[in-house]
């Protein structure tokens, strides 16, 4: 164990462990493993790429990691630590390059060069994104899905006859290979001082410059042409000003605004979880008709993501408990606190949802119209009932099983969250059925929301 | 007019500022009439709590060594209560002894404190 | 009773297993600067979160300015000014967006005093809160639990992270806004030199119960020692 190399490799299962801690980790490798569950009867293809985006996270995780460990002042002041950290996070990304296409060639019938590139490209976003957190990293992958969506198109066979060319696949393995190495070297130069240095995601968050407070809303107003913008674009806001005559502090509704404004802005998440159902809706459209027959399937990356995005949205809102516990100290009562916070739960959660939903609906139909029937279909009610039952469900767990504090088990929440959407496709159930299956997980979150709250938020206050 | 306090000492600052001001009054550097800071400014001054000055001007206003004119400040009480003078050289003889105790352990001689102690009499003299 | 601001009587807490608070009886008159003391783990900041209602007691009860702790009212909590030891913020706010958001709370906010505190203490008024020191940071709480002008300030380890300076410019503030007997301040620390400066009374809490409380000249004329000796003295016995 003298040599250095056999010892920065030897820490590397307890880094990987560590770095699970933001429990994008556990989430990576359980979605890899909800795939091939999911697509069990589809075989070929369909499992590989829904696995890419699995693999995505964990690349997301590595480059989290890295982050930290670049970050970390502890690290480099204790003695003993390691003198090269960023090489371990290097390593454990070649691991994971060379491992992951062999692992899915083994399973799965799909070719080893194209899957290679397509991995390739989506981990660079992926490590862009965490390092950088921009989402503009993210377009390229998805450009490359959503072409890739239209059906049997000459498009599609074009994209993908064009990444199985060993010359077009190699190239763009060297283009993300370059991109990698950008992103490591800006992650490598990254210091606690560097503007981008939360760990993920923050950065997207800007303040919302023209309506930041009440005190920029008192502003607006007295501006009349932007009191009457604001008029157009917020009429209820505007009714609820007009009709109290009262500061912009004394109604719920504005109170709700503001707390959207101190909260993270949704891109992230918006980016996140496209990155992650993109390749399960090429998945599913390459496939319409599946063996068992079941219509609600095709809609699984749709309910996916509605399950996904109220659940990171909850997970978001629960992680900040501590910065916002403390407003409870804001002039205002307990209940109306709680009732404030919930109603901005529910209010982020709907614009989420419904936000990357039309979001994804409106590059479907713009890439491939022929896959939007099903959507407007009886399913699609049926769609949404589930999601929403699962909504409610995954918020619980996910606050519920963050008092816990175990990474590992926070990450279990997304799946669990999953778990009526799962049930769902496994059924072809009818429309009472439906409601009765989401009401009943409806309830169980509830439920769990409560307990956590009891148990948890309550006494952890501040 | 200077007043020191030593937080940090095992004397309350409550005992050290009447003490100082006790002092002062017997000493004559404080006459009858005279006024004296603010609560505030003196706290400010001590970087000491309000309450805490507040306390020793109320406490000296009821021994009769303050007067508290309402609305205007604190002023020296006109007339100094007997035995005033008596009690402040027995704190004083007390202090020197505490002064002499730690001369000799750093080895001073009497005239070496003599000589100190003139040292900080001139300025006070001009 | 009126004139006692914050009242704990026979307040217990527990996590878990763990009895953190065993009774702790504690009463502030108004108007006094009340030092909190205590070992690390002694349950200082269990104690303060009780009396600010951001934890319920499990035993006994926490009443601040007539108030139940846990169910303050509005204009209760209009007249309290808190910093917590452990301060997050929105890491991606800026410092003015801080002040405009907290400002938004408060009618009785005073924009001169927080514009005039953030100038004396060369805040950047700039800067996002995530880029800020720990020092830095600590100011901006101390700015944003005062600035609202609180009949009560309840301050978790205030001091802690200033450097001289800063922490000079706060007693400062602290003895500014004390006033003679106007508000009721309550303050835990371990700096006692701090505690000696601007406190009139002292608090000692040890293993979740007070173990000594009243004037702080009090304490010195029975003891005759300084605080810090007299607290040690209490941790030997």
């Amino acid at each position: 164990m003298r040599n250095p190399a056999l010892a920065v490799a030897s820490t590397i299962p307890q880094r990987l462990f560590s770095g699970l801690r933001p429990a994008l980790g556990p989430l990576a490798f359980l979605m890899m493993g909800v795939n091939p569950l999911l697509n069990s009867q589809s075989h070929g293809q369909h499992f590989n790429y829904g696995a890419i985006s699995g693999f995505a996270l964990f690349a997301g995780v590595v480059a989290f990691h890295a982050k930290q460990v670049v970050l970390d002042t502890k690290g480099r002041l204790l003695p003993g630590a390691p003198r090269i950290p960023l090489a371990v996070a290097g390593i454990m990304l070649l691991i994971y390059l060379a491992a992951m296409p062999l692992l899915v060639h083994a399973v799965g019938p799909a070719p080893l060069l194209p899957l290679t590139a397509v991995i390739w490209l989506v981990t660079a976003s992926a490590l862009h994104f965490v390092v950088r957190s921009s989402w503009l990293s993210a377009v390229l992958p998805l450009l490359f899905f959503f072409t890739a969506l239209k059906g049997d198109s000459a498009l599609q066979m074009r994209v993908t006859a064009a990444v199985e060319t060993p010359p077009i696949a190699w190239s763009l393995i060297a283009f993300s290979s370059a991109w990698m190495m950008y992103a490591g070297r800006l992650l490598s130069r990254m210091t606690e001082e560097s503007p981008g240095y939360q760990p993920i995601g923050l950065r997207q968050a800007r303040w919302n410059r023209s309506l930041g407070s009440t005190g920029e809303v008192n502003q607006v107003w007295r501006d009349p042409t932007r009191a009457r913008w604001l008029a157009f674009a917020a009429p209820a806001e505007h009714r609820l000003q007009r009709a109290t005559h009262r500061g912009a502090s004394d109604n719920l509704w504005t109170r709700c605004r503001r707390w959207r404004s101190v909260n993270q802005r949704p891109y992230a998440i918006a980016v996140m979880v496209l990155l992650i159902s993109a390749p399960n809706l090429w998945m599913t459209r390459n496939s319409p008709r599946l063996p068992g027959g079941l219509p609600q399937l095709s809609l699984m990356p749709l309910l996916t993501l509605f399950a996904l995005i109220g659940a990171f949205t909850g997970l978001i809102y629960a992680q900040q408990w501590q910065i916002r516990s403390t407003d409870i100290l804001k002039p205002g009562r307990r209940e109306d606190f709680f009732r404030e916070m919930g109603l901005c739960v529910a209010i982020d959660m709907a614009r989420n949802v419904l936000g990357a939903a039309v979001l994804l609906a409106v590059l479907t139909a713009l890439v491939a119209p022929a896959s939007l029937p099903p959507l407007c279909s009886r399913h699609m009610l049926l769609a949404v009932i589930m999601a929403s039952g699962g909504m409610v469900f995954s918020l619980g767990s996910v606050v519920w099983f963050l008092r816990l504090r175990l990474p590992v088990v926070v990450g279990m929440c997304t799946p669990i969250a999953q778990l009526p959407l799962f049930m769902m496709s496994a059924t072809t159930a009818s429309l009472p059925t439906a409601l009765l299956v989401a009401a009943g997980f409806a309830v169980i979150g509830l439920g769990l929301t409560y307990d956590a709250y009891r148990r948890w938020l309550v006494t952890d206050l501040g | 007019m200077l007043f020191r306090v030593e937080p940090t000492s095992g004397t309350p600052i409550t005992r050290q500022l009447s003490e100082q001001i006790r002092a002062r009054c017997a000493g004559g550097q404080l006459r009858p009439g005279d006024r004296l800071p603010s609560v505030r400014a003196m706290a400010a001054d001590l970087a000491v709590n309000q309450n805490t000055v507040l306390r020793v001007y109320e406490r000296l206003t009821a021994e009769g060594l303050l007067e508290r004119r309402h609305g205007d400040g604190t002023y020296v009480a006109g007339r100094l209560p007997a035995g005033g003078m008596r009690s402040q050289k027995e704190y004083l003889k007390q202090e020197l002894r505490r002064l002499v105790e730690q001369g000799q352990m750093l080895g001073m001689s009497l005239e070496d404190m003599q000589q100190a102690m003139a040292d900080l009499y001139e300025p006070e003299e001009s | 009773m009126t004139d006692d601001v914050i009242v704990a009587a026979g307040v217990e807490k527990r996590f878990g297993r763990t009895e953190v608070l065993r009774g702790v009886d504690l009463t502030v008159p108004r108007g006094s600067v009340v030092g909190l003391l205590g070992t690390n783990g002694a349950g200082k900041t269990t104690l303060i979160k009780c009396m600010v209602g951001l934890l319920r007691v499990a035993g006994g009860q926490c009443r601040i300015l007539g108030d139940d702790a846990w169910s303050l009212s509005p204009e209760t909590k209009a007249r309290i000014g808190y910093v917590p030891q452990v301060i997050s913020f929105f890491p991606w706010m800026r410092v003015r967006d801080l002040v405009r958001y907290t400002a938004s709370f408060y009618p009785n906010w005073n924009e001169e005093l927080c514009g005039r505190l953030i100038r004396d203490w060369e805040i950047p008024a700039d800067q996002r809160a995530g880029t800020l020191s720990v020092g830095q940071t600590q100011k901006v709480a101390i700015v944003l639990a005062v600035a609202h002008e609180p009949d009560v300030l309840i301050l978790d380890e205030p001091a802690a992270a200033l450097d001289p300076l800063a922490r000079r410019q706060f007693l400062q503030l602290i003895i500014d806004i004390a006033g003679p007997g106007q508000r009721t301040i309550l303050f835990s620390t371990h700096l006692t030199a701090d505690l000696e400066r601007v406190a009139d009374r002292v608090a000692v809490l040890k293993s979740g119960q007070v173990t000594w409380s009243g004037l702080l000249e009090d304490l010195k004329e029975q003891t005759h020692l300084n605080l810090e000796e007299s607290f040690l003295e209490m941790h030997h016995a």
